[in-house]
């Protein structure tokens, strides 16, 4: 249909207005955990110095220092540490449930995953990772290949996993609120889980969907456009309190028997927050 | 007390379906609120413990059964007050007092008829309506029917109260000739009369409406002068509460308020006076009673408090020459504030009804004038004489209180040796008698009196050494008093003291009337200006007539002889109600079916446009809160709303700017050269090409730079804007009308200046008087008050304010300005006008032409139009900086030029 096709190009190009902010928002974030990237302690092809060493046949002469050699008797050849690339697909949902933000939070959930989503992103480029989209091509390492990260996040996207396999011992992040049932997300889960140990989910949700702060008589409509009346909120608030916690430890199960690591995001807090959190567990 | 009445009482049987409507709204739960959650998947299968009373809050229950109930009130036509004495099987019949008497209490009259009509209306019956007061027109009382309520109230608001009494008599006719079965209303002054009695016995059953004790009207008379205060009476009901009180006003010429006093009524007559200075009791005209508005709370003067007439007699019709010598100045001066001063030859003083006449120094008289002053003082007339050189030579005797020696007595010389005498005292006995000699009054020269028997008894005021200066003699009806000295200070230093003032007031005092007014009207008195019922002096409606003059003090007030100022010629004599009105009686007790009731203040009220908007109210007010409670909106926006409609509603009633002239606003916003437009087109072309090249050379030469010329008329635009008018006078320009000279009069006083140009060669005119236009403009300002004019001095700013000059040609060379000797203080020095006659306009315009290039012929020298356009640039400069050039700015350069 011409029209839908064209409101999806009309979104996409919002998406593409929204990546400067959205880049911004996300190095702030990033800016907060980057030292440097993660040497790998022996020689190899990075920018990185590593250690002077003799010259012999096997070395390629413009790899000679000249400086060094000429302080002494021998011809040294600089040597750079050696980083091996890892390739990161990063996921965000981005659909009617994730766009909601209650009173009180600093973003809508979509939002916040996205500017989690490109942070990691970022973190992982400087650290001389590959990062891609998954379900959307190859992964790297380039700016551009962060920017594509960037609008791939922005653009609205169906509300489960895609179904995309990866190359095994690549990383994955998962930015949603995983609020379908616990089954379902292990079924979206075992095809990655089965590639890697290395993955990371985050899981952002809105205080409002924590606490249910409403009273009285009261219809909650939620993503599937599906009515649920409640007549006396303040009667059934601790047990859909406890109902929600359950869930997210499910979730946060699931993720152990993987491998993988939870994170939970509150839109209320700020996003550094989590972010460091998520950092100090891969320090790990 | 309140009444209160509904007039569909059967709707109040809804207010038993409250109680449904309570039930039916208790039902209706409020709308539950919607929200998007995500996770509301988890509340799948939760059961609350308790319902939320899904019930309405009960005071939004309370506030809708209110609204209800309002409702049904309303439609129920409550009505406050209801007049309800009507039973609606008869007509009705009201009888509605409209002479002087009512005046004062008109409205509560005509509310109260309005109510009984309304009343009516409801109960559709016929309505006849009677007037107590007779017609001008026919002078038969108005009875009116039977009409609808609709037609009798439009009739009824139709009517006003005469200044005439009611005629209860007529009435009583009026009423026995068209009786009918009818409810009966009376609405009354409060004030009885004769035959009032009968109408009662005649309407039978009926409701009396008076006004309450305190209001009851008051007639004002008027009962002669004490001390030259007028004195008056109040006329008031005996029922009246004592202690009402009551201001008395007196009034002067176009209602000005000469005095009032504070009167307490003290009964059914209170005597009062009111205190003025002799000063405004000759402006007297009116005393009313404050607040009174009806005929008879007014009292009209006629002229016996108006300034008396005085002739100054004289010789010749010619204008004085030399005011300062002559004696009639110092007459006219002297007597200005307490008399009617008129100037002129004998003859036309005795035609003229005069009270007193002063002949100043005239010696012979002819015979026939003789005879007739004889005549006029025999009448009872004040003849003065004054002494005086002429008066010295003649040997006439005649009309002098006593003989006189010939020949002045000089009482200072080189000859003599003892100091002049003093005038020493005034009798006791003579109209004279305590007038203080504050300074000594040195006598130089005097006529004696013969030596006579009478003569102590004559004399009024004598000389320290027993010389009679002043005397007096009784002839017949009237009085001849003669000063033996001069009324010009050449004999005396008399006229120069205030004893000669105090003198004069006190002879004009004596002065009788002017004799024969009356009697030298012949026929009648007509009406001049008549009061209307509420008191106020109005054209005479036609059926008004005129009156005898010898019956105006008994003729009977009526709709033909209304009370009012009637006059011919110069006598004009009042009548007023007051003096007709000898007791004011309040209603008596009529018993029988006569009811009597007060009008009150509490006139029938509807309710139910107050009872719906209330309703109303209170349903927005419900709604509000109803969004309010559903959450679906936001208080935010909907501030944001009401603040739109807020500031919607302001605009909508934002007052529209004012319109203003466009011309106005240009000439307020700029600087303008302004000129008068004068009668003749081609000088106003002229003029304003000349102001024009005058703006141009300022703008040129100068920081000031005119925005352009402006002409202007004198009556009609508005001058303030201009900082100097240019005002070139033409032969042809008429008097300033007196619109024109009140303008002109405000721009000068508020510190505008005008430059008048005669425009004309002095050379050719007369150097004292001028030419034609000097005489045009003469005319035409001579109604303006212009400050004592002097020619400009040599050392004048304007011949330094720019340029230096020392003439100031304009077309012709010669000629004098004439500017300010002392200008006022708060103008800077600046002359609020100057007059000259060089024509600069012209000038200026050749200077225009002569630099446009163009070879017209041009009238003067090059430098002639230079030295022109340079004094119209030091004029400008003059107009707009005052006198700061007067100081040492050029002081360098003169003192070089005087070294020169």
């Amino acid at each position: 249909m011409p029209l839908s096709f064209l409101k999806l190009r009309q979104h996409a190009h919002d998406s593409i207005a929204d990546y400067p902010a959205l880049k911004l928002a996300a190095q702030q974030v990033a800016a907060q955990i980057l030292h440097g990237s993660h040497g790998q302690k022996k020689a190899g092809g990075s920018e990185t110095f590593w250690q002077f060493r003799e010259y012999n046949e096997i070395d390629r002469p413009q790899d000679i220092d000249w400086r060094q050699s000429a302080k002494a008797e021998h011809v040294f050849v600089r040597e750079k540490e050696l980083h091996t690339p890892q390739s990161v697909y990063l996921w965000s949902k981005n659909d009617a449930a994730m766009d909601f933000q209650s009173k009180g939070a600093l973003y809508s959930k979509a939002q916040a995953a996205q500017i989690l989503g490109l942070a990691m992103a970022m973190v992982f480029q400087r650290s001389d990772e590959r990062v891609g989209v998954l379900g959307a091509g190859r992964a790297g390492h380039s700016d551009a290949a962060i920017e594509r990260v960037g609008t791939a996040l922005l653009e609205p996207s169906s509300s489960a996993l895609p179904d995309a396999s990866i190359p095994s011992r690549s990383g994955v992040v998962l930015c949603s609120d995983f609020l379908d049932d616990v089954d379902a997300i292990d079924n979206a889960f075992a095809p990655l889980s089965a590639k890697t140990r290395q993955g990371i989910v985050i899981q952002v949700l809105d205080r409002a969907e924590l606490d249910l702060p409403y009273d009285g008589r009261t219809v909650f409509e939620d993503a599937q456009m599906t009515d649920h009346k409640v007549d006396n909120v303040e009667s059934i608030r601790e047990t859909y309190q406890k109902r929600v916690r359950g869930h997210i430890a499910a979730v946060g199960k699931l993720c152990e028997g993987a491998g993988w690591m939870h994170a939970l995001h509150v839109t209320d807090r700020p996003l550094s927050e989590t972010m460091l959190g998520i950092w100090e567990g891969m320090q790990q | 007390m309140s009444s209160f009445l509904f007039l569909n009482p059967w709707l109040l049987a809804a207010l038993a379906s409250l109680p449904a409507l309570w039930l039916l709204l208790r039902v209706m739960p409020p709308a539950p609120k919607r929200v998007f959650l995500p996770s509301a998947r988890f509340l799948e299968g939760l059961v609350p413990q308790t319902q939320t009373p899904s019930k309405t809050p009960w005071w939004i229950l309370l506030m809708r059964l209110i609204i209800a109930s309002l409702i049904i009130f309303a439609f129920a036509q409550p009505v406050i007050n209801p007049s309800q004495s009507i039973t609606g099987e008869r007509d009705l019949r009201v009888v509605i007092e409209n002479g002087w008497a009512s005046a004062d209490r008109w409205n509560e009259t005509l509310r109260k008829a309005e109510d009984i009509l309304a009343q009516a209306a409801r109960q559709d019956v016929s309505v006849y309506i009677n007037t107590t007061a007779a017609e001008p027109s026919d002078g038969k009382l108005l009875a009116l029917g039977p009409l609808s309520a609709g037609e009798a109230l439009s009739r009824v608001k139709g009517l006003a109260p005469y200044s005439w009494p009611s005629d209860f008599e007529a009435l009583n006719q009026t009423l026995k000739s068209s009786a009918q079965d009818t409810d009966n209303y009376y609405l009354s002054s409060g004030i009885g009369g004769r035959g009032l009695k009968d109408v009662m016995d005649t309407l039978g059953e009926v409701n009396v409406f008076t006004p309450n004790i305190e209001n009851l009207p008051l007639a004002l008379s008027y009962d002669g002068d004490e001390n030259g205060n007028p004195q008056f009476i109040i006329h008031a009901p005996e029922t009246i509460a004592i202690g009402t009180p009551v201001t008395l006003q007196a009034q002067g010429r176009n209602g000005r308020v000469l005095g009032f006093e504070n009167i307490v009524i003290r009964g059914d007559e209170t005597k009062s006076g009111i205190d003025l200075p002799d000063v405004l009791k000759r402006d007297l005209i009116s005393a009313r009673l404050l607040g009174r508005d009806d005929a008879a709370g007014v009292y009209l003067f006629g002229d016996q408090f108006q300034k008396k007439s005085v002739g100054i007699a004289a010789l010749s019709q010619e204008k004085q020459a030399k005011p300062f010598i002559e004696a009639s100045y110092y007459l006219t001066r002297a007597l200005e504030p307490y008399a009617d001063l008129k100037t002129g030859d004998i003859n036309t003083l005795l035609s003229g009804n005069m009270s007193m006449i002063i002949l100043p120094d005239i010696g012979a008289l002819s015979p026939e004038q003789l005879n007739n002053l004889e005549n006029w003082v025999s009448e009872g007339g004040l003849l003065l004489r004054f002494a005086g050189p002429v008066m010295e030579q003649t040997r006439q005797h005649f009309l002098l209180p006593t003989p006189l020696r010939q020949g002045a007595r000089s009482l200072e010389g080189a000859l003599t040796w003892e100091n002049p005498p003093t005038l020493q005292s005034f009798s006791d006995d003579a109209p004279l008698a305590g007038i203080e000699i504050g300074e000594e009054i040195v006598i130089k020269q005097q006529l004696l009196a013969e030596p006579a028997q009478d003569l102590s008894s004559k004399t009024w005021a004598s000389l320290d050494d027993g010389t009679p200066l002043i005397t007096a003699a009784q002839r017949d009806a009237g009085l001849i008093v003669m000063v033996h000295t001069a009324a010009s200070p050449d004999w005396s230093n008399l006229p120069l003291s205030g004893v000669f003032v105090q003198m004069l007031e006190r002879l004009v005092d004596i002065a009788g009337t002017a004799p024969g007014d009356l009697q030298d009207v012949n026929g009648a008195l007509e009406p001049l200006r008549v009061l209307d019922g509420y008191g106020r002096l109005v054209e005479p409606h036609s059926n008004a007539q005129m009156i005898a003059a010898k019956d105006v003090e008994n003729t009977d007030i009526s709709y033909q002889y209304p009370p009012g100022i009637y006059a011919q010629g110069s006598v004009q004599r009042t009548l007023n109600l007051g003096d007709s009105i000898k007791t004011l009686s309040a209603l008596p007790d009529f018993g029988g079916g006569v009811r009597k009731r007060i009008y009150d203040e509490q006139y029938e009220r509807d309710m139910l446009p107050i009872l719906l908007a209330s309703a109303l109210a209170m349903m927005l007010l419900d709604w509000i809160v109803m969004i309010a409670l559903s959450g679906r909106y936001n208080l935010q926006r909907f501030k944001r709303s009401a603040a739109m409609v807020c500031l919607c509603l302001s605009f909508a009633f934002a007052p529209s700017a004012m319109a203003q002239n466009s011309d106005d606003i240009k000439y307020a916003d700029g600087f303008y050269l302004g000129f008068i437009q004068s009668a003749n087109a081609g000088l106003n072309a002229q003029t304003r090409a000349g102001l024009e090249a005058l703006s141009e050379a300022l703008t040129r030469r100068t920081s000031a730079e005119p925005d352009g010329v402006a002409a202007l008329d004198a009556e009609t635009s508005e001058l303030s804007f201009f900082p100097l008018l240019y005002w070139p006078v033409d032969a042809s320009d008429k008097p300033l009308s007196e619109a024109a000279l009140r303008n002109v009069q405000r721009y000068l006083d508020n510190g505008g200046t005008i430059l008048f140009d005669t425009r004309e060669d002095v050379a050719s005119a007369d150097p004292m008087q001028g030419g034609t236009n000097a005489e045009a403009l003469r005319e035409m300002i001579s109604g303006l008050n212009i400050p004592a004019l002097a020619p400009i001095g040599e050392d004048h700013v304007l011949g330094r304010s720019f340029y230096l000059l020392d003439t100031f040609p304009g077309r012709y060379l010669d000629g004098t300005i004439w500017v300010e000797g002392n200008s006022a203080n708060g103008r800077d020095g600046v002359s609020s006008v100057l007059i000259g006659s060089q024509d600069w306009g012209s000038a200026w315009q050749s200077y225009a032409v002569q630099n446009s290039g163009r070879n017209y012929r041009t009238t003067g020298s090059t430098r002639q139009r230079e030295l022109a356009i340079r004094f119209g640039i030091n004029m400008v400069m003059y107009a707009l900086t005052g006198n700061y050039k007067a100081d040492q700015v050029h002081m360098k350069y003169i003192i070089e030029r005087l070294g020169q």
